[in-house]
């Protein structure tokens, strides 16, 4: 289907076409998911959360305004998932550890898995608020006061969180990218 | 650049170079592990848990309206109280064939409708869920 977002959005709109739903979802699922492990450490979880996430995009469909980025407008939706699921968060903190207890052997792992273990423990390292703003901003795309809006703080405020955060993260990867060329 | 194998087919991902050669390392990092994450079934899960529950919605609503039509027409031909015939038939001291002989025709129409809406709803419900 070659059709855009927004004339998907418009034929969910009119018929509720589910296909061009379906096709919406195809397209957004690997974004929404991935970053949503980012923010949650438990993919099981965040599968669940995206699942969510879409369907209550299905229901708020028409107060999505064509023209703004699906992508974005999607981003806030599953943030709000994510903030309703903190609850079940914090009760499977188990995967989180057996990651962190699976580190150590790090050959067993192929390219794109260490890229993201390396990803998670950089952002570990942040304060909640700079997690999620980097996060939101480099999964979603979301821009400064699209974050703003979703997290109900400042633009100057994100921007800060955006910047500190990325700065952290630059650094932790430099860390680790030394570290195993010193291996 | 690193060569890795994604999805079956081994493709070029950037390589851990120096930051400072590098636009956005991040953004890269997030792209590529975003890149990894294989549908796997998954949007199929959404689009049918949506047909699942917009099938279940409109069998409530059906349910409902029956019910609702049901109630209105009992109150329209005095019928006594649903819940009363039905717990004296429960606990025996009232019965079906009673009602037979009783010639209280509404009633008997009211029970009859309401055993053919209860039938049906469960078939459609059970049908709903096979499928779903």
């Amino acid at each position: 289907m070659d059709a855009s977002d927004d004339e998907l959005v418009v034929m969910v709109k009119q018929t509720g076409n589910r296909d061009a739903f379906g096709e919406l979802v195809r397209r957004h699922q690997a974004t929404v998911r991935s970053t949503l492990v980012r923010l949650t450490k438990d993919p099981p979880l965040a599968d669940d959360l995206a699942q969510d996430a879409f369907i209550r995009a299905y229901d708020r469909i028409e107060q999505y305004k064509v023209g703004r980025s699906f992508r974005s407008w999607l981003g806030g939706i599953a943030y709000n998932e994510y903030l309703q699921g903190l609850r079940r968060i914090r009760t499977s903190r188990r995967h989180l550890e057996s990651l962190a207890s699976g580190l150590d052997d790090s050959s067993e792992f192929t390219n794109v898995e260490s890229v993201a273990i390396d990803l998670d423990r950089a952002l570990e390292n942040l304060r909640v608020e700079e997690r999620t703003a980097v996060v939101l901003s480099y999964g979603f795309g979301m821009s400064h006061a699209e974050i703003s809006s979703v997290m109900k703080a400042p633009v100057g405020t994100v921007k800060s969180w955006v910047n500190r955060g990325k700065d952290k993260v630059r650094g932790r990867l430099e860390d680790y990218s030394s570290s195993r060329t010193n291996e | 650049m690193v060569k890795t194998k994604s999805e079956g087919d081994w493709k070029t991902i950037p390589a851990r170079a120096p930051m400072n050669e590098e636009t956005d390392h991040i953004q890269q990092l997030f792209d590529h592990v975003k890149a990894d994450t294989s549908d796997e079934g998954f949007s199929e899960q959404v689009i049918s848990r949506l047909a699942l529950r917009q099938r279940i919605r409109r069998v409530v609503l059906v349910c409902a309206a029956l019910m609702g039509i049901l109630l209105f027409v009992s109150q329209l031909l005095r019928i006594e109280p649903l819940v009363v015939r039905l717990a004296e038939i429960a606990d025996g001291s009232f019965s079906i064939l009673e009602l037979l002989g009783g010639g209280n025709v509404p009633l008997l129409v009211f029970f009859f409708v309401l055993v053919i809406v209860i039938s049906n709803t469960t078939m459609t419900m059970v049908q709903t869920l096979r499928s779903g």
